[in-house]
């Protein structure tokens, strides 16, 4: 585990919130995997790994073929996911080497009994990025 | 045509989808009988939301920088995200009729919450529908 995981997972604006214990257990639930240029870490319209941060590399986020944007070191794709277990919006395709943090639903879940003040501060940071889009 | 407001009128608010019914019924009680004449401003826009309104009788706008953009009327609600975070009122609410609500302080809803664990749980699940809907988010 990283500074620099830690500081990418204290940017996801769901995650505000949380404390630096809460965003180090977020942190140790999950696994950094290493993935090739060309590699579909996510596929529209399936479900699959939830959560993503690329912590080195690069990746192409692309919506019916069309590239919406470039996810780099730091940036950060599926986190509501990690509470409704939706399916993919999106396709995350490997443009360069890449190191990434991935999170599953099933692991995170319990961090929610383990730390109870973490799920109202989800709930506080999904409302800011509901009203943040609606200004 | 007004409504007798009861408890499964909120379970159709957005946000408390998947309340149980006992849930509901405690949100229910919770709630409390307002009343505002032709004119009078329910909510207005910019001020620090401390409550949901669900409306029993009468007729008001949406008015938001002094532009009318709808109505609501009987078996309407507005107000749920102010429940949960007591954020800035995003319009205001003008009584075009004399107007009754049934009201939840979020005061009083937080105090639930703090009861119920489970509740705000479901909140949660439940505003990520919102979420998804409201942004044209890739996830």
């Amino acid at each position: 585990m990283t500074d620099d995981l830690i500081a990418a997972l204290g940017s996801v604006p769901l995650f505000e919130g949380l404390s630096q214990k809460e965003l180090k257990a977020v942190a140790a639930v999950g696994t950094e995997i290493d993935r090739a240029v060309g590699d579909v870490i996510a596929a529209e319209g399936s479900p699959g790994l939830a959560f993503f941060a690329v912590l080195d590399g690069a990746a192409d986020v692309t919506v019916g073929g069309i590239s919406q944007r470039t996810m780099r070191p730091g940036d950060h794709f599926g986190e509501i996911a990690l509470i409704d277990d939706g399916a993919r919006t999106a396709t995350v395709t490997v443009t360069e080497p890449a190191r990434v943090f991935a999170l599953t639903p099933r692991n995170f879940k319990p961090l929610l009994e383990e730390y109870p003040g973490m799920t109202e501060k989800l709930l506080l940071g999904l409302c800011k990025m509901i009203r943040f889009q609606q200004t | 045509m007004a409504i007798t407001p009861e408890p499964h009128h909120f379970a159709s608010v957005s946000v408390l989808r998947g309340l149980s019914a006992d849930e509901i019924a405690a949100v229910h009680q919770l709630s409390k009988p307002r009343e505002f004449a032709p004119g009078e401003a329910l909510v207005t826009e910019g001020e620090r939301g401390d409550s949901f309104h669900l409306i029993a009788d009468g007729e008001a706008e949406i008015v938001v920088g002094g532009e009318v953009l709808g109505t609501l009327g009987a078996g309407d609600y507005f107000g749920e995200m102010s429940l949960i975070d007591g954020g800035p009122r995003t319009a205001s609410v003008i009584a075009v009729s004399p107007i009754r609500t049934l009201a939840v302080t979020t005061h009083d809803f937080q105090r639930l919450l703090e009861r119920n664990p489970n509740v705000t749980r479901k909140l949660l699940v439940a505003m990520t529908t919102r979420a998804r809907a409201s942004m044209k988010l890739t996830d």
